[in-house]
């Protein structure tokens, strides 16, 4: 299981190191001692889960002791013989996830029992290698190997403080420590031997040490304070004595650095940039990147604001990063974060070897970091401020997961930025910053995450991509499990651990690991466990056997192992055999999907199943018995052709089926069924889909079977041609169409075609079960198609046709034969017979759109028209046709017996058509016809167009006689009638109101007038209800009249007549008419009446009303005027006082002023004299006011 | 043909194997094919049996020794127009029984015109039985036992008279092919977990069964 130990032997050493990894892939972790294997990277060595059970229950009940049977298992291959491994008790944490969050509980027992002797204090920087070491508060740096057993405790002076960074170096033989006050001390890893011991005023003095770290080069180490200047440590060994020296790389004045991070490349030998020192190191607003060796130069800088109280944070990775030709580069990626975004950064080597460095992308986040490591190529691992660890995949920007890290007690390293020992002699943007700071506390080991505790160090790891289906499984979420195997099959997985090497390589080893998920999955359902819904797992399970071609375990294990209740898979086998992902299943379950699908009804799936599967699966007794019994067709064909290279049998023995279902030439709904595939089938093998590399065999076939002149054991009396006689007897046009479009394909032999149409006429032509329309039909069918040429058709069989479209007798109804006999005749078939002959028996048959045709053929126009006159069907469509008929056929509506036709016909038409076509003859036609004709005729040519006066006066005067009511709409539209003619009509006819309009046009307005009113006055006596619209009538006259008539004889007359019909709304409607001087009229009619003031109460109390509101609208005329005229007078008192200048000079004169002068709006000024004479509102100058 | 007559392999070494073969049944039509599956798989005779469609598909499973053995029986139709059908099933078949009606002299010359073909076109290892069917008709016998017997013995067949409405034979043909056929590894499929339980054993050695 080892990922990066040495059992993992193509990998163990830089030198195996593959640059055409996938980048997916991992580097390998930092090593090279001969150490057997890696405290940390080895799985076994670490404590288990079950520890982490372990530390819940301590850390629930404070105060207990730890338990003594402290778990630490050895590693592969390693002769350590400490505690075994005594977790027994099982406990489930939801391991779905990708983190595996463990506890290294030895080395934290042993923290927490140094803590407890006072003189060690509590845990203050870490560093991790091969080794781990932990400083403390109390100076003291433990060191603890991969067994989680401590090598060495070094206790230095307490003066110095607390430990506050610490750094191992690659090959972990040496600990740097720096302390609160500023010391610095080099250890052997091996036996705490202090080897150099750099003093506080080696930097900054009275500063305390922030970030140590040792770089590629032995005799090169990097040094940061907390007054914010990086001094590089030269690490020398003269003649066996160890020396070193300072010197200041970065000076705190210029802005103070808290966060450094040398980019370290001894695992990548190879690498271009090997034997360069490149840092990044990082102020409160900005971050660096120089390189040290080969010499001291800056790359790069990237400004960096954000919050003050967050600390910049750097973490470098190499990532295998694609070129835009196909090759591939492996580069450090130097991931910066700040507050809440990340920034990535590729630093490569140019071919100039000049160092780049350029941004790849960023990507912002919802929480605030302390911490941001690199965990793959792909993953980083963010702490929050709220110490929740999260996950995230680069490329996609997508969190993975998050776990809540507040149980770990993550120790803070603010004493160091606060200089809390060095009596705080720190800037306050420093202080404030190193509030959260967790870079001593905070690593990335590999694929691993160390935190240091408190009282714990912890590690959060990937899974291994196995790792996370196998723990899927042991929950048995198998569905679960499949589903993330499948995305690492499909490479969909994200945080994939593990799995490197060739695309192939890879797949090859995840589709073992699929396979074998199935199968633990299949064995689960196989047992009947209680942990899987059946129901759901079976439908999956078949899916992905098929999907990675395990039929073997479909379809022997599954299968066998399902005890009762095999539908589920019944129905999964089917759903893939119709999605065509499933052609072979054994015998055996083919069997038993069929009878399963026979007892539940299937039908519709088994004959698709049927089809799609391969024929050698199939049970075929079974198969036709029930495709036989139950009608599947098409199953039956398809055994047929495919199993027995069959193609006849579908004729032989579907279409006597067919012929049963029609009885009485009415096919039924099956029969329907059967016969459509029928002609599907013959059309399709006609023209070679049928069969692929045997179509021109099932052609043959599909041909002889239909031409064969009679059945397989046929009767004596059987009528010959069985087959294509029912066919035709089916659907005479769908399978001549089929017929047709398979003629098409030229590989279909002329001998074919000529046969198969000689078949079918005969078989038409003789018996008389095929109407005559069908005949013909036929025969135009194979006449007209493009396919039909080349073909020989005897020609009597046209006259044959043709006398038994026109026999009387034949059964098919007129109109058919009719219709049949025209698309004969346009197909051209009957090209050959003589025209007269034909025109002789159409109109013995009463065809008349024959003989139309036939004559428009010839060219007797007169003769079309005739026909058509007597076709009942298209007589009254006689109008339109000619219309758009031929000159000569138009001409023919002024013979006299056409013209008399369609006027009888219709009259009105007949108009429109006159004017429209010949209008040059209606003066001579006018004349011929009756009144009533007339009448009509001019209402057709008035819709036409616009009548000249005599026809119009005309048409007025038969209206009167014909159509009364519509007179007087036509007289109030047009106004070209001849008055007296038409006055006299209408009087003659009582038409009142045709009359009045006439003699008010006419200018006699007291006659119009007096014929309203008598009109009116009959109406009211009659106690007629129009007695209100009359009145109305009556007014306008009267107000249009005003001037001309006279009021005794008008109004007068009027308002007698409405006292005497007592309504009072009437009179209102009178009085309303506010031109009218009524006081006038009431005198005269108290003069004539002799009734009683009551009576005319009404008409009183009117005149008052109207007086009133006459009042008003005076009134408020005025007050509007007045306004207006008010606001005239402020605007122009506006205007007078605005000030202007006064010119110095005349402009008439050019004469300066004296005493008078007159000025203008506009500026110009005149002496009083220049224009006296002038007109004296307007500027000379300008012509303003 | 392969020499089939040679000393049997010992196959002693698993406890229990599951060999699956597949065995087709060829012959003139109404020699009686589908009445000797019928009686082999189920035990049961039908006077007058339907003639088959195409082929049928049935399984059964026997023990020899300590293996079982399942044979996947496909039995073809006899009649002419479903001829063309039989290659496709002989093709992949490790035995196969040839059958032909002792009362009817051309159904035995149409059973050796079956046998050339398989000698020809079908596997070189394919274990051939000759079945005589009617057995219980001696009668109206036309087809004489010794005849039968030295063309069987020329070509290396399995030879029985059989009569299926008797159960004569019937059990003892399928049960010699199974123990002519080799029952070591490339038969074996390896997947089938060794769980006889799960088959459904039905030991051939009925004895006394009608």
């Amino acid at each position: 299981m080892s990922v990066n130990g040495e059992g993992d032997p193509g990998l163990s050493g830089p030198d195996s190191l593959d640059l055409d990894l996938s980048e997916d892939s991992l580097l390998p972790t930092p090593r090279k001692t001969g150490s057997r294997s890696n405290v940390l990277n080895d799985d076994e060595s670490l404590a288990s889960e079950d520890d982490l059970h372990n530390y819940h229950h301590d850390f629930l009940t404070p105060g207990l002791e730890p338990r003594g049977d402290t778990a630490s298992v050895n590693s592969v291959g390693s002769s350590y013989s400490g505690p075994p491994v005594t977790s027994s008790q099982k406990y489930n944490v939801p391991s779905a996830s990708i983190l595996r969050h463990v506890i290294l509980r030895a080395v934290s027992s042993q923290l927490q029992a140094a803590n407890e002797g006072l003189t060690v204090g509590t845990p203050s920087a870490m560093c991790v290698g091969n080794l781990i070491g932990v400083g403390t508060t109390h100076g003291v740096i433990i060191c603890f190997d991969w067994s989680q057993r401590q090598r060495w405790k070094h206790e230095a002076d307490r003066e110095q403080g607390q430990v506050t960074a610490i750094s191992l170096n690659p090959d972990s033989t040496r600990i740097l420590a720096g302390f609160a006050r500023g010391m610095v001390l080099m250890l052997d890893a091996v036996d705490a031997k202090v080897l150099r011991v750099i003093p506080t005023d080696a930097h900054t003095y009275s500063t305390a040490v922030v970030h140590i770290k040792f770089t590629d080069s032995p005799s090169l180490a990097l040094l940061s304070d907390s007054g914010g200047s990086v001094f590089e440590i030269g690490l020398k060994r003269v003649l066996g004595v160890r020396s070193w020296d300072c010197k200041c790389v970065f000076s705190g004045c210029r802005g103070e650095v808290v966060a450094l991070e040398p980019l370290l490349l001894y695992n990548l030998p190879t690498h271009p940039l090997a034997g360069s020192v490149i840092v990044a190191m990082a102020t409160l607003s900005k971050m660096i990147l120089v390189s040290l060796k080969p010499q001291t130069r800056l790359l790069f800088t990237q400004s960096l604001r954000a919050n003050a109280s967050t600390l910049p944070l750097l973490s470098w990775q190499f990532v295998v990063i694609q070129v835009a030709d196909t090759s591939r580069v492996m580069d450090p990626v130097l991931a910066i974060a700040r507050n809440d975004t990340i920034y990535f950064y590729q630093v490569s080597l140019e071919r100039s070897g000049r160092i780049s460095c350029h941004g790849l992308q960023s990507v912002s986040l919802s929480y605030s970091l302390i911490s941001c490591h690199w965990l793959t190529s792909r993953t980083v691992a963010l702490v929050d401020t709220n110490e929740t660890l999260h996950l995230l995949d680069v490329r996609s920007k997508q969190e993975l997961e998050s776990l809540d890290l507040s149980m770990v007690e993550i120790v803070y390293n603010s004493a160091a930025f606060k200089g809390l020992a060095t009596g705080g002699n720190v800037s306050k943007a420093m202080a404030l910053a190193g509030q959260r700071a967790v870079y001593s506390s905070v690593h990335n080991f590999g694929n691993q995450l160390l935190l240091l505790g408190g009282k714990t160090v912890h590690v959060i790891s990937i899974r291994l991509w196995a790792e996370r289906i196998d723990s899927l499984i042991r929950e048995n979420r198998y569905e679960d499990g499949l589903r993330l195997s499948m995305d690492f099959y499909e490479e969909r997985g994200k945080a994939v651990l593990g799995l490197r090497g060739a695309k192939e390589v890879r797949q090859k080893l995840v589709k073992e690991k699929v396979v074998e998920t199935l199968e633990k999955f299949v064995d689960v359902i196989v047992a009947g466990s209680m942990h899987v819904n059946y129901v759901d797992a079976v439908p999956v399970v078949v899916e992905h056997c098929i999907e990675l071609g395990q039929t073997d375990l479909l379809f022997d294990k599954l299968w066998e192992g399902l005890q009762e209740d095999k539908t589920k898979f019944f129905d999964a086998v089917e759903s893939a055999i119709i999605d065509g992902k499933l052609t072979e299943v054994p015998p055996e379950i083919m069997q038993s999907l069929v009878s399963y699908q026979e007892s539940s009804h299937k039908w519709s799936e088994l004959e698709t199943c049927i089809q799609r599967v391969d024929v050698i699966c199939l049970d075929l007794e079974q198969v036709m018995t029930i495709c036989k019994r139950e009608g599947l067709y098409s199953a039956l064909i398809s055994v047929w052709n495919r199993a027995m290279n069959d193609y006849t049998s579908p004729i032989h023995d579907l279409i006597p089926i067919l012929r049963d279902q029609i009885i009485d030439g009415v096919v039924s709904k099956e029969g329907r069924r059967l016969g459509n595939l029928l002609l599907v089938y013959i059309a399709s093998s006609l023209s070679g889909a049928i069969g692929a590399d045997k179509a021109e065999f099932a052609r043959q076939q599909v041909v002889r079977g239909l031409c064969s002149q009679h059945s397989q054991n046929a009767d004596d009396d059987e009528i010959c041609f069985p087959y294509i006689r029912t066919l035709l007897e089916f659907d005479t046009r769908e399978f001549l169409n089929s017929l047709v479009i398979s003629f098409s394909d030229a590989s279909l032999s002329m001998q074919v075609k000529q046969r198969l149409v000689d078949i079918i006429i005969q078989v038409m032509t003789e018996g008389s079960s095929f109407k005559s329309n069908e005949v013909s039909w036929v025969l135009c069918t194979l006449n007209s198609s493009a396919v039909g040429r080349g073909l020989r058709v005897d020609p009597e069989l046209y006259s044959q046709a043709v006398e038994r479209l026109t026999n009387e007798d034949d059964p098919c109804l007129h109109a058919e034969r009719q219709s049949a006999f025209l698309q004969l005749l346009t197909s051209g078939s009957l090209n050959d017979l003589a025209h007269d002959t034909l025109l002789q028996l159409a109109k013995s048959a009463l065809f008349h759109q024959v003989c139309a045709m036939l004559y428009e053929m010839k060219g007797e126009y007169v003769e079309v028209v005739r026909c058509h006159l007597m076709d009942p069907s298209r007589r009254p469509h006689i109008f339109s046709y000619l219309e758009r008929a031929h000159h000569s056929a138009q001409i023919s509506i002024t013979l006299p017996d056409i013209f008399q036709d369609i006027l009888s016909l219709d009259p009105k038409k007949t108009g429109h058509l006159f004017v429209r076509i010949m209008p040059q003859n209606i003066p001579a036609v006018l004349s011929k016809l009756t009144e009533e004709q007339t009448y009509y005729f001019l209402k057709g040519m008035l819709e036409e167009s616009d009548l000249d006066t005599e026809h119009m006066t005309r048409y007025v005067c038969l209206m009167c006689r014909f159509e009364p009511d519509m007179v007087l709409n036509v007289v109030r539209t047009n106004g070209n009638i001849e008055l007296d003619p038409a006055i006299k009509v209408s009087q003659e006819r009582g038409l009142d109101e045709v009359t009045a309009v006439l003699l008010e046009r006419s200018g006699d307005l007291q006659g119009a007038f007096n014929c309203l009113l008598s009109r009116l006055q009959s109406a009211i006596q009659n106690g007629e209800d129009k007695a209100e619209k009359m009145t109305e009538e009556l007014v306008s006259l009267a107000q249009r009249g005003n001037n001309v008539l006279d009021s005794k004889t008008s109004w007068l007359p009027l308002l007698m007549c409405l006292l005497k019909l007592n309504s009072h709304r009437l009179l209102q409607r009178v009085l309303s008419n506010a031109d009218l001087n009524l006081v006038s009229e009431l005198h005269l009619l108290m003069q004539h009446t002799n009734g009683t003031l009551g009576e005319l109460r009404g008409l009183i109390m009117g005149l008052f009303v109207k007086c009133r509101d006459q009042r008003r609208m005076l009134e408020a005329t005025k007050r509007l005027h007045m306004a207006g005229l008010h606001g005239e007078l402020v605007s122009a008192v506006q205007a007078a006082k605005v000030g202007c200048r006064a010119p110095s000079l005349c402009f008439a004169c050019d004469a300066p002023f004296k005493d008078k002068l007159c000025l203008f709006r506009c500026g110009h000024g005149y002496h009083t004299e220049c224009i006296q004479g002038q007109q004296l509102a307007r500027c000379i100058e300008c012509n303003k006011d | 043909m392969a020499n089939r007559s040679g000393p049997q392999r010992p196959n002693g070494t698993a406890q229990a194997k599951i060999c699956q073969f597949k065995l087709v049944l060829l012959g003139e039509s109404a020699v009686g094919k589908s009445s000797l599956v019928l009686r082999f798989v189920k035990g049961q005779f039908h006077e007058f049996q339907e003639s088959t469609i195409g082929a049928a598909f049935l399984t059964q499973t026997v023990c020899v020794d300590d293996t079982t053995v399942k044979f996947e029986i496909w039995d073809t139709a006899g009649q002419e127009r479903y001829h063309s059908l039989a290659p496709m099933y002989y093709r992949g078949a490790q035995a196969a029984i040839v059958v032909y009606d002792v009362t009817n002299q051309d159904t035995f010359g149409r059973a050796k015109t079956w046998v050339k073909e398989l000698q020809r076109q079908a596997s070189p290892n394919i274990v051939i039985a000759l079945a005589g069917n009617k057995a219980d008709l001696a009668n109206k016998r036309s087809v004489e036992l010794e005849e039968a017997q030295a063309y069987a013995e020329e070509n290396q067949l399995l030879f029985m008279e059989t009569s299926a409405k008797t159960a004569k034979n019937v059990n003892e043909v399928f049960l010699a092919i199974a123990k002519k056929l080799p029952k070591n590894d490339q038969n074996v499929n390896p997947s089938v977990p060794v769980n006889i339980t799960a088959w459904l054993t039905i030991c051939v050695l009925r004895a006394g069964h009608f």
